[in-house]
């Protein structure tokens, strides 16, 4: 059993690997978005070089873990922008997920010192549950958006109404101090490579070959090219949304979960403009905001180049206000470019 | 010599693979009503998107009320006064019928808009083409004469010169059409100039004044109708000596198969009315009927677009409900749409994806779908149909037109054992045309092909059984043999004056 | 004789049955036009029951000047809706119109600069940078400006509409946020000659006055304004109206102008009447505006609706937000309300108008 797992999970890589370097190859000839995103990624790579505080370890350690926190919930928002759709709700999502995690490990004792008694379940039951919240989030966004309610409306309303629900849950208090499993995996590390990395990694390689080689991934950009010919191929419009959403909403689960661990906080005022970063790194990775076209391939760089330009202006002294800025601003000259190269 | 109202000089229009229009003369005056006949391919519409600025000739002039038109754009043709009514009717369906006939120049008095004085003038253009409608009901809620008629009004509100009609009889019905063509005759009376674009001959008959006819991309006829016999114009739009008779392409006989799909007792709203048909397999079936006739929506009842209000459907003997297209394709029902590009195919995606969407189960390994049994089925199906490159990773919108078609086809031969084909041979040339017609032919073996056309010749052409529909009731249901009249067909559908 | 009397009753049944399914399909017609009145008269009927305070002269105050900024930004939403568009920028306009009247009016323009120096308490005395009348021009002006911004960037560089919006929610949060430091700037005079906004002329608090000023010159523009048919045109059909020598661009880029005044009146109205400047507030309006647009009637594919529906939405949902602070619950938790409340209205609708 376990050499077929290893041999299908060496296959997959193998797959994987070979889409990336093929798409590589195609990249520069065909596709000038992509070009340009690992261009400027590289630009920006080799410009940070030089600044100093960049190339230490624990710059870079950090790096890996916010490269970890966005890229789990921008994976989640490629899926959703291949559908044509959009996510606003990761922010609040994070949050609920968050603060939830630091609630069940402190239950029925408030500010207590945790122990045995205040877990509401064992850790891993409670890491599912997390990302069951997660799914049953997404599943309404899913819902709402599938039977043809505009997904920027659906998941404005999941974005106010889940945190108002995070709040109200934990009195918008912070709860301390996590289980030893979560802060285990959440902090820790193999060298300097955190845990979480790997989890990323096998995420990416997952979703890869699942947009790719499966009869969802294929309605997901069924879906998003053209609503009309998938509905009638019998690709259902409701089914197909509501995979996509739940998927985002347990992999942003997963992000709020290690959050929590990571702070050994359970806090539900994170995730704040955290859609806005999700879709900036998807947008600038060259996925489509249309639909159809892209995938997590593209969003690597993406989220690879707004953590980067977010630390270079932190490095720089640059304060959050102006960050939000800067990123907001770079999204939109993305935007506008993709509009001038847009796919006829 | 008089300057016509409009004039086309020398009309060329190429396009990649074909030739749509070769060396074209074309005039209409005012107070001429002039009709524009020819086959599916012949050229109308490309002459009539010219005429109207949605494509530009590729050699040859157009003049306007004397003056070269040297843009071709739809705004500037709808400035110049030339007004075409197509089947989507350029309407605000959220305003009321006078604020349709006046967007964009709304009376005014004393800066603000004067609704009482516009429904005046509506009221006035309405009356004097004997159009019966409140100029104040929502555009929304009219019939579709009467929102033809709405743009007929609003087209003289502003002055337009000429007015093309593009075969209005395919969706209106007898009683319809008898309206409209008081007005048209109206129009006539003020001086207008007209273009009819129709496909039949009894219509001409009661509308026209002068005749043209285009073949091939090329005027063959032009004269006026009373210089004319009928038969001659039926010999010049085919090309050939014009039988009633029904010429079948067939090749090899197929003895009919088991019963495969039978409807029983199937209403939909107040357009299909009873109907009651049963389809053998090995079969290819023709239903035909005029627009309004509920071809189309028996059609989507087979596939499971729509439900019907009333009766039943069996597959294979066994009761089915069909709530949704995928319930349609799980019981092996395909159905192929004339408007591919919009409804058809994924134009961004290569041809193997566009030739798997409704068959994942059939390429699937066991969590993943299955490259090596993908490429085997779209090979294959590359194959028998013969796709041009037979690439299959290309791209379908790198594909001629009748290529696309045929990725249509092969989309649905995959799993479809029932097969609804909506108008296959629409826009495609002669040569893709005889093409698709023999495909379908082929692989009627071990399926029931329902094929749904706008042109009754070519589902004579392709099929061994004829519907005939009108006002959604069956009027004819039966095999096509040497003896079977064309004429009497179309009288059946509705066709007759 | 029998079989007389019987066809008679059994006609009489039919007839008796005929008119009342009529007096059904009168009354599910009435029920759908004037629904919304009356969900307004059974909400506010519980209201009494549960707090009957809500009459109190302070509180009914406090109730009408909440619907203005409300009616505000929901006929921005109308406008924009109306084309076929969505501004999703309207509470992050509110926010910098917010902070932009405190500096304004109580000091250095350029008080930003640098933002270590940010004072959360302003001078004591209320230092207005221009006269004030200009003060409030310019920061109108600044409200058509992001709506122009974005209408730009959607009609003519063809980005869709929220994507706009929601790029501009952001940025000028933003810069919101850099202009305050991230901390609320406290009047000490409250905000000084816009005080007067919460009095009354005679016996009718402004805010009403306003209400209803702002409400009439909408409604009419709507209807009798060649440039208002022109936004109910474009909304219906975009190709057609273009046709019909409508400029479609010009008309969206009118529409998010349109919206962003509304905005920054919203936010300079409410501003002036609390008295404080927060960059951080107004978070989640835009969805409320939705929310009461659609609940009043108008919908997301444009071309229907208008600003008398909008009104119902308005009071219902100005009346549930008053009732739910009377009941003493809190702000996140009237989020969370809200936020689940909209979807569901959003998902009632679907279903109706299927």
């Amino acid at each position: 059993m376990r050499i077929i797992f290893f041999k299908k999970s060496c296959i997959s890589f193998k797959v994987f690997l070979g889409k990336f370097t093929k798409n590589f190859k195609m990249s520069f000839r065909e596709k000038p978005l992509l070009f340009l995103s690992y261009f400027i990624l590289g630009s920006l790579f080799i410009w940070m070089c030089g600044i100093p505080g960049f190339l230490t370890v624990e710059n870079l350690y950090i790096l890996l873990h916010r490269i970890v926190h966005l890229g789990l919930v921008s994976i989640g928002m490629t899926l959703v922008i291949i559908t044509g759709g959009i996510d606003l709700s990761v922010g609040s999502i994070l949050a609920l997920t968050c603060s939830l995690t630091g609630y069940f490990q402190h239950w029925g004792t408030w500010y207590g010192y945790i122990g045995q008694g205040s877990f509401i379940a064992p850790e891993p039951v409670i890491l599912l549950m997390i990302l069951g919240v997660g799914g049953l989030v997404g599943m309404l966004n899913g819902f709402a958006s599938g039977i043809g309610i505009p997904d920027f409306a659906v998941t404005l309303g999941t974005m106010i109404g889940i945190r108002g629900a995070a709040y109200a849950i934990t009195g918008g208090m912070k709860t301390f101090g996590l289980g030893p499993m979560t802060n285990n995996i959440a902090k820790g590390s193999i060298g300097n490579v955190p845990y979480v990395f790997f989890v990323l990694v096998m995420v990416l390689i997952f979703i890869s070959v699942f947009e790719r080689k499966t009869a969802m991934g294929k309605s997901i950009y069924a879906i998003g090219e053209n609503p009309r010919v998938a509905k009638l191929s019998g690709i259902s419009y409701l089914k197909t949304k509501m995979m996509v959403y739940i998927i985002s909403g347990i992999l942003v689960g997963m992000a709020g979960w290690i959050l929590a661990g990571r702070l050994d906080t359970g806090d539900p005022k994170v995730g704040v403009g955290l859609e806005l970063d999700a879709i900036a790194a998807v947008i600038i990775g060259g996925t489509n905001l249309y639909g159809g076209f892209g995938g997590v391939e593209y969003t690597i760089p993406g989220v690879l180049i707004i953590v980067l330009a977010r630390n270079l202006m932190v490095l720089y002294g640059v304060s959050s206000n102006v960050r939000l800025i800067g990123i907001a601003l770079l999204l939109l000259v993305f935007l506008i470019l993709q509009r001038l190269f847009r796919r006829k | 010599m008089q300057d016509h109202l409009c004039e086309l000089k020398g009309i060329y229009k190429e396009y990649a693979a074909t030739t749509a229009l070769k060396n074209v003369d074309f005039h209409v005056d005012g107070k001429e009503i002039c009709a524009l006949l020819g086959k599916n391919g012949a050229g109308k519409s490309t002459l009539i998107k010219i005429i109207s600025g949605v494509i530009s000739p590729t050699k040859g002039e157009m003049y306007f009320k004397g003056k070269q038109v040297k843009a071709f754009n739809t705004k500037n043709a709808f400035e110049q006064g030339i007004s075409v009514l197509y089947q989507e009717l350029h309407l605000f369906p959220n305003l009321t019928v006078k604020e349709n006939m006046f967007a964009g120049r709304l009376p005014m008095k004393n800066g603000i808009v004067n609704y009482e004085r516009m429904k005046e003038e509506a009221q006035k253009i309405l009356e004097s083409l004997h159009i019966k409608i409140d100029p104040d009901t929502s555009a929304e809620q009219l019939s579709t004469v009467e929102k033809q008629l709405v743009s007929v009004a609003t087209a003289i509100s502003r002055k337009a010169e000429l007015f093309v009609f593009d075969e209005p009889s395919s969706i209106l019905s007898m009683k319809e059409l008898r309206v409209f063509y008081k007005s048209i005759r109206k129009l006539k009376e003020m001086g207008k100039g007209i273009i009819y674009v129709t496909h039949s001959l009894e219509e001409i008959q009661v509308i026209a004044d002068r005749v043209v006819v285009l073949r091939d991309g090329m005027k063959v006829v032009d004269d006026l109708l009373k210089n004319m016999k009928m038969e001659d114009i039926e010999t010049s739009i085919t090309g050939k000596r014009k039988k009633d008779k029904v010429r079948k392409i067939g090749n090899a006989i197929i003895k009919k198969g088991k019963l495969k799909v039978e409807l029983k007792n199937i209403w939909f709203r107040s357009v299909l009315e009873d109907i009651n048909l049963k389809f053998y397999e090995n079969m290819v079936y023709c239903i035909y009927g005029l627009e309004g006739s509920g071809k189309k929506i028996l059609g989507k009842i087979l596939f499971g677009d729509l439900k019907p209000t009333k009766g039943k459907i069996k597959i294979d003997g066994k009761l089915i409900r069909l709530k949704s297209p995928s319930d349609g394709i799980h019981n092996g029902v395909g159905y192929m749409v004339d408007e591919r590009a919009n409804e058809g195919l994924l134009l961004n995606k290569s041809i193997s994806d566009n030739i798997i969407l409704p068959c994942f189960e059939k390429v699937k390994g066991k969590i993943f779908l299955d490259s090596k049994k993908i490429d085997k089925l779209v090979y294959k199906r590359i194959d028998e149909i013969g796709i041009f490159p037979p690439k299959a990773s290309i791209m379908v919108n790198e594909l001629s037109g009748g290529n696309q078609q045929k990725v249509l086809l092969g989309k649905w031969l995959e799993i479809g054992f029932i097969l609804v084909l909506v108008d296959p041979t629409r826009g495609l040339d002669i040569e893709t045309n005889r093409k698709v017609i023999d495909l379908i032919r082929k692989f009627r073996k071990g399926r029931v092909i329902i094929v749904i056309p706008s042109e009754i010749e070519d589902g004579l052409a392709m099929s061994d059984w004829i519907v005939i529909l009108h006002d959604g009731k069956v009027m004819k249901n039966e095999e096509i043999t040497a003896k079977t009249n064309k004429r009497e067909l179309l009288k059946l559908a509705g066709l007759e004056f | 004789m029998n079989l007389e009397k019987k066809t008679i009753f059994s006609k009489q049944i039919v007839d008796n049955f005929r008119s009342g399914i009529d007096t059904m399909i009168q009354f599910k017609s009435f029920f759908k036009k004037y629904w919304i009145i009356i969900f307004f008269t059974v909400l506010l009927i519980f209201v009494t029951i549960t707090t009957p305070f809500f009459w109190s002269k302070y509180n009914l105050l406090g109730f009408i000047s909440l619907i203005l900024p409300f009616l505000c930004i929901s006929i921005s939403l109308t406008i924009v809706m109306l084309v076929g568009e969505i501004d999703l920028s309207v509470g992050s306009t509110m926010a910098l119109t917010s902070i932009l009247v405190m500096v304004m009016f109580y000091g250095n323009f350029w008080l930003w600069l640098p933002e270590a120096t940010a004072r959360t308490v302003l001078s004591s005395t209320w230092d207005p940078v221009m006269p004030p009348l200009m003060i409030i021009i310019f920061i109108l002006f600044i409200g058509v400006l992001i709506g122009c911004f974005i209408g730009f960037l959607h009609a003519y560089i063809g980005l869709q509409g929220f994507v706009a919006s929601l790029v501009m929610l952001y940025l000028v949060r933003g810069i919101a946020m850099c202009m305050s430091g991230g901390k609320p700037y406290h009047g000490e005079f409250g905000a000084g000659p816009l005080e007067f906004l919460s009095g009354s002329i005679g016996k009718f608090p402004i805010a009403a006055i306003l209400i209803v000023i702002i409400s009439l010159i909408f409604y009419l523009f709507l209807k009798y304004h060649t440039l208002g048919r022109s936004i109910y045109a474009t909304g219906g059909d975009p190709t057609t109206a273009g046709l019909m020598g409508i400029n479609v661009k010009r008309i969206k880029v009118l529409a998010y102008a349109l919206s962003g005044l509304l905005a920054a009146f919203a936010g300079l109205w409410l501003t002036g009447y609390f008295g404080v400047g927060d960059a951080r507030s107004f978070q989640g309006y835009e969805l409320y505006a939705i929310g009461m647009v659609v609940l009043g009637g108008t919908m997301f594919k444009g071309g229907h609706g208008g600003i008398i529906n909008t009104l119902g939405g308005v009071m219902v949902f100005s009346l549930l937000i008053t009732w739910l602070d009377l009941l003493g619950i809190e702000f996140y938790t009237q989020n969370m309300i809200f936020g689940f409340l909209i979807v569901f209205i959003l998902v009632l609708n679907k279903y109706t108008t299927r």
